[in-house]
């Protein structure tokens, strides 16, 4: 049978235009289901490490205090008790 | 391979293919170099993104088709299905360089509808044959053919009225 697109169809494939060059790209990376993951790890550690270092400041200084009210010494006002004034004299 | 979504894989697909679907997007949106290369890397994108769900009932080419030709009609749509050719300077520089047949078929293709320019391309351009060409468009191998006699007869005019004995 005859193609009676002939010439059309040899005329559009002499008449091709050229491959086309694209700039290389880069392969979209897939998102890792371990960053997200490690990265609010690394902040619950970051907050506990925090927490622990108030906490322990705060135990520090509730027993300076305790061991002051303890001493029953103002350390503005009071000389140093003597137990401690010897412990200083000793240490210097 | 290409399941295990490497980089290498990702890079032999676009090398193989990149060419061809650049051609094939820049006459579907009116011989824009600019946007053909935009579309051209979202087409890959989206094709690579896809890459988990691509079933092997195609070959990775028409795959990669189908999606840039989806690509092409989101971007129509977006556009209200105008065509148009933008003044950047690799446009212009490619225009001086393409002959003028080839700069003729191109613009007889874009008074054409998006669907019947889309068949033509792939026929004439890309060399699909009518299997591969069923698979893109989605649609039965005997629809094809039916159609792409109809698209010649739309195409052929439009050549004839630019002086071509087709």
């Amino acid at each position: 049978m005859k193609n009676e697109f002939e010439k059309l169809d040899r005329f559009m494939r002499e008449h091709k235009p050229a491959l086309e060059t694209s700039r290389p790209m880069k392969a979209p990376r897939a998102r890792s289901w371990w960053l997200p993951v490690a990265a609010g790890a690394a902040l619950a550690v970051a907050l506990v490490v925090t927490v622990n270092i108030q906490n322990h400041n705060a135990a520090l200084e509730q027993e300076a205090v305790a061991g002051m009210e303890a001493l029953d010494w103002d350390m503005n006002e009071d000389e140093l008790p003597a137990d401690v004034s010897d412990l200083v004299a000793l240490v210097d | 391979m290409l399941i295990s979504k490497s980089e290498e894989a990702f890079h032999a697909l676009y090398a193989s293919q990149a060419g061809g679907v650049r051609r094939f997007l820049r006459g579907m949106v009116g011989g824009n170099h600019q946007v053909a290369e935009e579309l051209t890397q979202d087409a890959f994108i989206k094709a690579w993104k896809a890459l988990p769900t691509f079933a092997f009932k195609s070959t990775l080419k028409t795959w990669v088709y189908t999606v840039a030709l989806n690509t092409a009609r989101d971007w129509l749509r977006g556009h209200g299905g105008k065509t148009f050719v933008a003044l950047d300077p690799e446009t212009l520089n490619a225009a001086e360089t393409e002959s003028a047949e080839v700069r003729a078929v191109r613009e007889a293709l874009l008074e054409l509808d998006e669907e019947t320019r889309a068949l033509l391309m792939l026929h004439y351009y890309e060399d699909l044959d009518l299997q591969e060409i069923a698979k893109i468009l989605g649609i039965p191998q005997g629809t094809v053919k039916s159609r792409l006699f109809t698209a010649k007869g739309k195409l052929r005019p439009k050549l004839v009225a630019k002086g071509f004995a087709v």
